[in-house]
């Protein structure tokens, strides 16, 4: 069982990391800031509970994702899109790193060249909620997606297909990007792999 | 040794996408990810569009990265000193 007394010196570490995916999922300044500290206090709260040695960082993780789940999103001017489909379909997401063959290694490494943090940040912020957060929890935060589908609750494979479809939507997004830009070719618009349906 | 499955498409691949899926599982550590990256040497798109992922992975990572304001970590600090820990709710543990 974790001594109180020793959160703030354990868990102020974290605080960058759950800051910015706080920016990500809420959007606005003033509600990741309330957000962060929320789920700083509500730790704070139940560090008691919390078990030393385990992952302190998936736990904080944990209660922020769960207080926006609960909370913050209520607030979100944008509805929830609820196109999601859960059919487990984990191939074919790689579409910037090898689905179109016309483009050539060379305009996607333009690309990523060219990609501003700004816009990196933008393309994930548009992304569906719950590809958003699944996106924010494996590929910037780096949880594995055991990890990920205890803090959200959700059976594993419904972390991998939201994953599948919010990296695909993401990597469409920046391809758009790259073409608006004439940083990539315009090229054929691609056929949806396997069951696509979003 | 080339897999039947693959035809130098890393969409139909198999195995490319086996080795991308275990890249991109958490913080996998450089080694493995060269022995993965070893495992589909055979099809040069199937490394490019491996390597692509990982790009665009640490691209991400670092463009998200967004420090928290020094007020806000000055807010928590006294706000823990001064909360009564009876008033916050605490179903999102």
């Amino acid at each position: 069982m974790a001594n109180q007394e020793d959160f703030a010196q354990q868990a102020m570490e974290y605080m960058d990391q759950l800051y910015s995916t706080a920016m990500r999922m809420t959007r606005n300044k003033a509600d990741a800031e309330d957000l962060v500290q929320e789920a700083y206090l509500k730790g704070y709260r139940g560090f008691g509970g919390f078990t030393e040695g385990t992952n302190l960082r998936a736990w904080l993780f944990r209660i922020l994702t769960n207080t926006y789940i609960n909370s913050y999103r209520k607030k979100q001017r944008r509805p929830i899109e609820t196109d999601i489909d859960d059919v487990e379909d984990m191939y074919g997401y790689h579409r910037l790193g090898g689905e179109h063959a016309s483009i050539g290694q060379s305009a996607e490494e333009t690309l990523m060249e060219h990609l501003t943090d700004s816009r990196i940040r933008d393309a994930i912020e548009e992304l569906p909620e719950q590809y958003r957060m699944a996106v924010l929890l494996a590929d910037v935060e780096g949880f594995a997606y055991k990890e990920i589908a205890e803090m959200l609750d959700v059976p594993i494979g419904t972390i991998m297909s939201r994953l599948h479809r919010g990296r695909k939507r993401l990597q469409d997004q920046l391809q758009e990007y790259g073409r608006q830009h004439g940083l990539v070719d315009d090229v054929r618009e691609p056929q949806p792999v396997g069951s696509e349906n979003s | 040794m080339k897999s039947d499955s693959c035809n130098s498409n890393p969409q139909s691949c198999v195995l490319a996408n086996q080795a991308i899926n275990l890249a991109l599982d958490g913080f996998v550590p450089a080694v493995q990810l060269a022995q993965l990256r070893g495992g589909i040497s055979h099809c040069l798109p199937c490394v490019q569009a491996f390597d692509m992922q990982i790009q665009f992975r640490v691209a991400m990572a670092q463009g998200c990265h967004e420090a928290a304001p020094e007020s806000l970590k000055i807010r928590i600090s006294e706000a823990m000193q001064r909360i009564d820990l009876n008033q916050i709710d605490v179903t999102d543990l």
